[in-house]
């Protein structure tokens, strides 16, 4: 049930071009910006993190004090354990009055104008963007440009009806229209509604920002001004929300600082005692802050306090590829993975999913962007244990995870490639096409080959030679080479041995775990983990090796994880993960391997599998091993380190999504007129070449230890 | 307890939590009158790429030559209150040039109204007056004699600035700080009159002193936090406003455009003034002033002591008094006693380096 909604969600998010082209628009000015200005402040993210971290650490306290602050200080607060109790303490004091509002994440978490307006209130949004969506009837599109979907013609329709005039679809006449207009009901309001980016225990002060300058007017100009903040946002000083606020906007969209930044510390006060017989002055009479706990107590409770340090900022976002493709349709209420996380807490798993708790792909871009640093995948895959704990996984998962772990998939390989001729075409390179479509595998979808003969047995059969090799290396091929790209295993051996490095192999060995750890089986993860590091633990060698970048995170980061209270397999595990490395890292800076003599004319352009920048950073080596060889020319491509899409088992979940990421990554690759994209990850290859074949395209894809088998072929012994 | 006893009660408490904060600011204001030049150049550039227009002002004569270009034509402006307002005599210049001033801040409406005398404590504008005499100012300023319930007096008081702010196309006001990293103007009120007038109107004009010039918005906060406390005997002011440039948006089609809700133009007149004299005479010290009142009482005395009048009673308006010629050089007395000081000035240091200038 959860997995048709999302699956309609995902199929609705991919149909809608205008949203999409709005969306790239904003995203284009915004992405750059946000870099250039994180580059400015080195130290802005730790900053951040720590008072959070320690504001989340002290929530009850903060709270406490916050609130007999703002009490003494003339404030109304009420803290709502419910979304009920928030909604019926503000629709009592608005009754059926007219209220003017500003952008507020929490107004819209408990759905305040709705709520309202059910009421017999009228409720105006004051952002300018809002309105135009309000007037308009459409959902906003962006977070931080909600209307950027709605055409200027079409604005100037909005207005034109608003205050009974014709207006002209120019910029200028239309701001001051919206200007004047607004302007009215601010002054006839009865109650402003806004949120709050941070709240201030020593002060007692709410802390908004923004760049129009209507969250000033919404919270000034109305007799009552009723700010909705979760209980989250308080911070201990008046710096640390500053250090809040500056972290919004250069992490959000790339500017140094929102251009007005209120500090509101109570309704309207004179300094001097003898004018307090007169009420207010130029502001509110009263200020209310209402808390929201809902949910920020589950998070705590269960362990998700990271979830809670988010500024809601929105950069993860404008880096998120599901969001690209999607939108708005990835999250609830808060969007994309930490809004999965979000309902998690407030609602149900079965909310949760249809949030799009599976949709997270893994790249950890969101990581990277995060204004604190937020490990939103780990906190996604958590959930998605429990997921599976709760619910149990599909049938065909348990099947194959289950069969991983019980070392059956060699059994199984024989049997599919027995008939595996039936079932698909072969295009060439590798690939093939089915016949049919299988589950959630359309038929124009290309599918490995599986190799006459898997690495193991080309192994056995191999002559290994035993002089000129002083050092020795172990070689975990994981899943993709051990039965689609049995070469590239090969290919590594012959040019680690012509570098005098023996290579020892582990024979059939499991699956590292890894599709089973993203769906949630953490179980058969683990019994795939332990007969790994039993068998691992046989041989001697100085260094572990991978060309899978994904098998390479997982046994570094995971293994000690999941074996952790197996205290014999965990000091084993982490003696596995010290030598573990990737191929590139080993060649570059543990051999240090000297240029190629022969060279491979080639123009080539590189992609970051996510596990190999992300998971492990290691973004150059692979590059200047490239430039080292004679005859390649490397171009980048745009937005190189950007997800090709593949994610494992999430390419064939979501095939609809996943090839939408892989079309734009194909064409940047177009763009840079190179012949070869080389990736150092076999399930990026394989995704690429899907992702070139549908295109049209004639770009060969290879992994980089096919190019570097090349190179060093006759250049031979050192 | 008068109002000033309290706030020395009050403070006490305050500073109990913070035994830092002293330390904080003296540091802030040291650095911002060592850097000053720097400050300038880096707070000129940084207003204008938010896009606020920057003047550099000698003194009022050059202020009122910008104004009389600025506001040709108007007739009417509001303001709210400050020191540095009073300095460049505004109003004077408004006067000149046949423009209505609005006051906006109650305390000053009274004032003028009641023709009350000028204590000249920087933000305390009315000391000590019986509840009748601010009714009755407050009444002839809205042109109503008669007598009348106190909370319909204050609504018809509220209702009659605002309008005065709404038919200004422009709103003045100083400001407590300026933030050099990020052209950031940092105003701090209770009232709300500072907010009004810096938003309402189409345009804004500030004129701030050189030596307000901190470096950061963190650093600013906590001066004003701390004049707050020092002079205010309160934990911070109601409002804190930090304005970068005019009012902005890109919600259609992602076209910038300017003046939304806020202003559509910003102009700021850097006022020097006299205080790049001070800061080469041994005085630069009283330039780490941040005005907050908390030795009024002593500089009372001291400017009663030296006869000195016109002046606003703080360390940093005595040492700009001197060197504008508007007071005379001190002339040593007796010691009058200690006070708290947020940016470590004390009853020995003022008097010493007023007498360098």
């Amino acid at each position: 049930m959860a997995e048709d909604k999302l699956k309609q969600k995902i199929s609705d998010g991919l149909n809608d071009e205008s949203a999409r082209i709005g969306r790239n628009r904003a995203l284009n000015v915004i992405k750059p910006s946000m870099q250039k200005a994180v580059a400015k402040y080195p130290k802005l993210r730790d900053r951040l993190r720590a008072i959070k971290q320690y504001s989340i650490g002290h929530l009850d306290e903060l709270l406490e004090k916050t609130t007999k602050v703002m009490k003494a200080r003339g404030t109304k607060v009420f803290i709502a354990n419910t979304q009920q109790e928030a909604l019926e303490y503000i629709g009592k004091i608005v009754g059926q009055g007219l209220v003017v509002k500003s952008k507020s994440n929490a107004g819209k978490e408990i759905g305040v104008l709705p709520y309202l307006e059910a009421q017999g209130a009228k409720v105006v949004e004051t952002d300018l963007g809002d309105r135009i969506t309000q007037l308009d009837g459409t959902p906003a599109s962006h977070t931080m440009a909600p209307s950027i979907h709605v055409p200027i013609e079409r604005v100037a329709e909005l207005f034109s009806k608003e205050v009974h005039e014709t207006l002209h679809p120019e910029l200028e006449e239309l701001i001051q229209t919206a200007r004047k207009s607004l302007r009215q009901f601010l002054l006839h309001a009865d109650v402003g509604i806004s949120g709050a980016n941070a709240i201030v225990a020593d002060t007692g002060a709410v802390v908004v920002t923004e760049n129009e300058g209507n969250i000033r007017a919404v919270s000034s100009m109305p007799k009552i001004h009723i700010a909705i903040a979760g209980v989250e946002k308080i911070v201990p000083t008046l710096q640390d929300a500053i250090t809040v606020i500056k972290s919004a906007a250069v992490f959000g969209v790339g500017q140094d600082i929102g251009t007005y930044i209120s500090i509101l510390s109570g309704p309207s006060r004179f300094e001097n005692d003898d004018f307090a017989f007169m009420g207010e002055a130029q502001g509110p009479r009263e200020m209310h802050v209402v808390f929201l706990k809902a949910g920020r107590d589950r998070a705590l409770q269960l362990g998700y306090e990271e979830s809670l340090y988010c500024i809601n900022c929105g950069s993860c976002l404008n880096f998120c590829p599901i969001y690209a493709a999607i939108g708005e349709k990835f999250g609830y209420k808060y969007l994309g993975g930490r809004g999965a996380v979000f309902t998690a807490m407030h609602k149900h798993l079965e909310e949760a999913q249809e949030a799009g708790l599976s949709l997270c792909i893994g790249c950890q871009r969101c990581v990277e962007a995060c204004a604190v640093g937020m490990h939103t995948p780990e906190m996604i895959a958590r959930l998605r244990t429990s997921v599976a704990d709760e619910k149990g996984l599909p049938l065909a998962k348990k099947v194959v995870f289950h069969g991983l772990s019980a070392g059956k998939l060699p059994g199984w390989i024989k049997l599919a490639k027995t008939f595996q001729g039936l079932g698909r075409t072969g295009v060439g390179d590798g690939m093939a096409k089915l016949r049919l479509p299988i589950e959630n595998i359309p038929a124009d979808r290309l599918v490995p080959v599986l190799a006459k003969e898997s690495f193991s047995e080309a192994v056995k059969r191999r002559q290994t030679p035993t002089k000129n090799l002083q050092k020795r290396v172990a070689f975990f091929a994981g899943c993709v080479v051990n039965y689609v790209r049995p070469d590239l295993g090969l290919s590594l051996m012959d040019l680690l041995e012509g570098q005098g490095v023996e290579v020892v192999t582990f024979g059939e060995e499991s699956c590292c775990g890894i599709p089973a750890l993203q769906s949630g089986d953490e179980a058969d993860a683990r019994a795939m983990a332990r007969h790994n590091v039993e068998t691992m633990a046989q041989e001697n060698f100085e260094h572990l090796l991978f060309v899978c970048p994904t098998c390479a995170t997982t046994v570094l980061q995971e293994w000690p994880r999941l074996l952790q209270d197996e205290p014999e397999l965990a000091r084993k595990a982490a003696g596995i993960a010290e030598k573990s490395i990737d191929i590139s890292s080993y060649l570059v800076n543990v051999l240090g391997i000297s240029a190629p003599e022969t060279a491979v004319p080639l123009t080539a352009t590189y992609h970051d599998s996510c596990h190999l920048a992300r998971g492990l950073n290691v973004t150059e080596e692979p590059r200047n091993l490239l430039k080292s060889i004679p005859g390649v020319q490397l171009v980048e491509m745009k937005e190189a380190d950007v997800c090709c899409g593949f994610g494992g088992t999430f390419s064939m979940s979501y095939y609809n999504l996943s090839r939408r990421i892989n079309e734009d990554k194909i064409k940047h690759i177009e763009a840079t007129h190179a012949d070869c994209v080389v990736a150092a990850c076999p399930g990026c290859v394989l995704h690429l070449k899907d992702g070139v074949y549908h295109a049209g395209g004639k770009q060969k894809v290879k992994h980089i230890v096919e190019i570097l088998a090349e190179a060093y072929k006759k250049s031979g012994d050192k | 307890m008068n109002r000033l006893q309290q706030i020395t009660k009050v403070r006490q408490e305050l500073l109990l939590d913070k035994p830092d904060l002293a330390n904080q600011v003296r540091a802030i204001r040291e650095n911002a009158v060592a850097n000053m030049p720097d400050l300038i150049q880096t707070a000129t550039e940084t207003l204008q790429q938010k896009l606020a227009k920057v003047y550099l002002a000698k003194d009022p004569a050059e202020v009122a030559d910008i104004l009389k270009d600025l506001l040709k034509g108007e007739k009417r402006v509001s303001r709210a209150y400050s020191n540095t307002l009073d300095e460049v005599e505004f109003d004077a210049i408004m006067a000149d040039m046949g423009i209505e001033v609005s006051l906006t801040k109650l305390e000053e409406i009274v004032r003028q109204h009641m023709a009350l005398p000028n204590c000249r404590h920087p933000h305390l504008l009315v000391m000590d007056q019986p509840r009748q005499v601010i009714e009755e100012g407050l009444r002839r300023f809205i042109g109503h004699p008669e007598e009348m319930a106190p909370t319909e007096l204050g609504q018809l008081v509220t209702e009659q600035i605002k309008q005065n702010i709404l038919r200004s196309e422009y709103g003045v006001t100083g400001a407590d700080c300026i933030v050099a990293e990020n052209g950031v103007l940092a105003l701090a009120e209770d009232e709300g009159n500072l907010r009004a007038v810096s938003n309402l109107p189409y345009k804004h004009v500030a004129i701030v002193g050189i030596e307000e010039i901190v470096t950061t918005a963190e650093e600013a906060v906590t001066v004003i936090q701390a004049a707050s406390i020092f002079g205010a005997g309160r934990i911070s002011p109601t409002y804190v406003s930090l304005i970068a440039g005019p009012s902005r948006t890109a919600d259609i089609e992602f076209r910038m455009a300017y003046g939304m809700h806020g202003p559509k133009e910003v102009h700021v007149i850097l006022l020097d003034n006299g205080r790049k004299a001070l800061r080469h005479k041994d005085a630069g010290a009283l330039l780490k002033c941040i005005n907050c009142g908390s030795c009024y009482e002593w500089c009372r005395e001291l400017a009663a002591q030296q006869q000195w009048t016109g002046a606003t009673m703080t360390p940093k308006g005595f040492a700009l008094g001197i060197i504008q010629g508007r007071l005379r050089p001190p002339k040593l007395k007796a010691s009058m006693g200690e006070f708290c000081c947020p940016v470590g000035l004390s009853a020995e240091s003022v008097p010493d380096s007023l007498s360098k200038i």
